[in-house]
């Protein structure tokens, strides 16, 4: 556990721009924020973001809402299985990532130990901890965190170390 | 190597239509009346967060082989690339400083050696590819929307 706490969730960087990435696919079309539920294994203090999970949000008027039955269907996907509920991410449309009242209250990630991430810019260039707004929802109520590396850490999720000679198939004889 | 202005205006058009899609959804006027062959331009309208209007200028020459030329000008176009046409926060050269405008590139003057002009619809960092012109409307329209007042 962390100072406050909570478990320190980890995610892979793949799976933190796919984040980014879905985050942003609700802003195509309009001006939308949107929403991307993480699920994934806590063991003690350490969570591992293992799966990102899209609700069927409404986001006609450019937020984000959610039914209670979008949040079901999305709980079913990981029925039955040793996955949990982690957080979400969801994205704001410039650089303030800090939480509104409305996210505060409505959010469905709102359990102890909940993380919550705001992606900047609808996630238009990427997940970086650094400029997202980190937020826990700890004692009943969510607080931004200030020291994020004890909350989220961004682990590699892939790596190819075989040197230029063992890449390619122009090399392959 | 060039792009017929024919290919251009097809491709533009094409794209066009998601682009005006994002506008209406976003309140922002788009004008593209005068689009043709001879004149491969089209125009947006933005607001910034204080309500100051500022427009933009797609000039889209050769495009999609390259990325258009994007300048803030004068209601009447009669102005461009001043420094009081920009809105606050954008690179004080004054330029775009994003991939999908050719002004932003060295070879073209502007701040960005590190970039090729073929390579424009690369993505940057980790960001998504912003390779398309509703894709660039929409990256505008968060930058100017998010900034309050003029570069001057």
């Amino acid at each position: 556990m962390n100072a406050c706490g909570v478990s320190i969730v980890h995610i892979t960087d793949e799976l933190a721009q796919q984040t980014a990435s879905l985050l942003h696919s609700f802003a195509l079309r309009r001006p939308s924020e949107g929403v991307v539920y993480w699920f994934g294994i806590e063991l003690g203090d350490v969570a591992v973001v293992t799966t990102l999970i899209i609700p069927d949000a409404d986001t006609q008027d450019g937020c984000v809402h959610t039914s209670v039955e979008a949040n079901a269907a999305a709980i079913g996907v990981i029925t039955g299985t040793p996955l949990v509920f982690l957080g979400q991410a969801h994205s704001h449309p410039g650089r303030h990532v800090s939480h509104s009242s409305v996210d505060d209250e409505e959010s469905f990630a709102r359990f102890d130990g909940a993380i919550s991430v705001v992606v900047p810019w609808f996630g238009r260039y990427g997940l970086r901890s650094s400029e997202c707004g980190v937020h826990r929802h700890i004692g009943g109520r969510f607080a931004r965190v200030s020291d994020t590396n004890a909350h989220l850490r961004i682990l590699p999720g892939f790596a190819d170390l075989r040197t230029a000679s063992g890449k390619g198939l122009s090399d392959v004889k | 190597m060039s792009v017929a202005a024919d290919v251009s205006l097809a491709a533009i058009k094409k794209e066009l239509a998601a682009a005006a899609e994002y506008a209406a959804a976003a309140c922002l006027e788009l004008s593209a009346d005068s689009l043709g062959e001879q004149n491969l331009r089209f125009l947006l309208r933005f607001e910034n967060q204080g309500g100051e209007l500022f427009y933009t200028e797609f000039e889209c020459t050769e495009y999609p082989l390259y990325p258009p030329t994007v300048e803030f000008v004068s209601e009447d176009r009669s102005e461009k690339g001043t420094k009081r046409l920009y809105p606050q926060g954008f690179h004080t050269t004054p330029c775009i400083c994003m991939r999908y405008n050719r002004k932003a590139y060295a070879e073209r003057g502007g701040p960005h050696g590190d970039w090729r002009l073929l390579d424009w619809r690369l993505p940057s960092g980790n960001g998504i590819a912003i390779d398309s012109l509703a894709l660039m409307v929409s990256d505008l329209h968060s930058k100017i929307r998010q900034s309050s007042g003029r570069m001057s």
